[in-house]
């Protein structure tokens, strides 16, 4: 993984990490416009793998945790919470 | 195997053309490099032109109100966009974008219906391509509801590895996002687990495919049918 950036913008980069669950570390991010981007695409991913997913799984204890490049969790947001959110 | 024509630029459906149904599209046919991205139809405007990919790939998308949308077919240098308009209809239902930059012979929707209208042979040619480019969505139809998506992201790999010179795709995850219905977060997840499997390398913007063999065992049936698909078009003419 080179990781290399196509082009440097002033856009902050966010990870998506799965917590609980399945973990998964997010090394690769997505550059947002800022906070709201962030947790529309959390909360967009968490649906994902909840649509995707097997069907009868227990979400309650995932969570996608997002942070952003000085490593702080800027945003943690339940499955079950995401599942709620039109 | 790559699809027909690739390395020549030949169009497989302008290819299966007589000499002289192809001289009714000739004189208005003009080639043209497209780069990805590049938007060619929107739903519900009318379509101008008719687009036969000598290389690269385009992709069609079904779009919702809201903006998002899904892929539903790809088309490469087998086919065409745009041939409804010799049969019947003007009006684009889907998004028609260039997902591989490619050599497009074009052709306006007028000279295109006046040859079409002149040739019975030459429209039967249009309508058993537009019959299956119609199977093909029933196919992908089917498949974005009923398969899983990571054997999704692998059909859609293996058809534009067919598309494409080389190992090496360039593709975005908003791209990919947008192909298969899911969040760039989604695409980033799948591509990491296909990358642990050694089936492909991702970097930002672009996909190497470093095991095809298992990259196909890996995809939906809906590869194997799609090539079937477009196969009969070229093979069982006169059935």
């Amino acid at each position: 993984m080179k990781g290399r950036r196509p082009q440097k913008t002033d856009m902050p980069r966010y990870y998506f990490n799965i917590r609980n669950g399945e973990p998964f570390d997010d090394i690769d991010g997505l550059e947002l416009s800022g906070p709201s981007a962030a947790r529309a695409e959390a909360i967009g991913f968490a649906k994902d793998l909840m649509r995707l997913g097997p069907i009868r799984r227990d979400w309650s204890k995932w969570s996608i945790h997002v942070t952003d490049d000085s490593h702080g969790v800027v945003l943690d947001i339940p499955f079950l919470d995401a599942a709620e959110d039109e | 195997m790559p699809m027909n024509g690739r390395q020549t630029g030949q169009n497989r459906l302008l290819a299966a053309l007589s000499a002289s149904d192809l001289a009714l599209l000739t004189p208005h046919l003009k080639d043209g490099h497209y780069k990805q991205g590049a938007v060619l139809q929107e739903p519900g405007e009318p379509i101008e032109i008719v687009y036969f990919p000598r290389s690269g790939m385009i992709s069609l998308l079904a779009v919702m109100e809201a903006g998002n949308g899904i892929e539903t077919a790809t088309v490469g240098a087998e086919g065409a966009v745009g041939v409804i308009t010799g049969l019947s209809g003007r009006i684009a239902t889907g998004r028609a974008i260039v997902q591989l930059e490619g050599l497009f012979a074009s052709i306006a929707v007028a000279p295109f219906q006046r040859a079409v209208s002149e040739s019975s042979a030459l429209r039967e040619w249009m309508a058993r391509y537009n019959d299956a480019q119609i199977t093909l969505i029933y196919q992908v139809a089917g498949c974005n509801a009923l398969h899983q998506v990571s054997a999704r992201l692998c059909r859609w790999l293996l058809q534009t590895h067919d598309r494409h010179d080389g190992d090496v795709i360039p593709l975005t995850h908003e791209f990919l996002s947008e192909m298969l219905g899911v969040q760039r977060s989604t695409v980033t997840m799948l591509a990491r687990e296909l990358q642990t499997l050694g089936l492909i390398k991702y970097r930002r913007g672009r996909i190497e495919v470093t095991d095809r063999a298992r990259l196909e065992g890996k995809a939906c049936e809906c590869y194997a049918t799609a090539r079937r698909t477009v196969d009969r078009v070229f093979t069982d003419v006169g059935k």
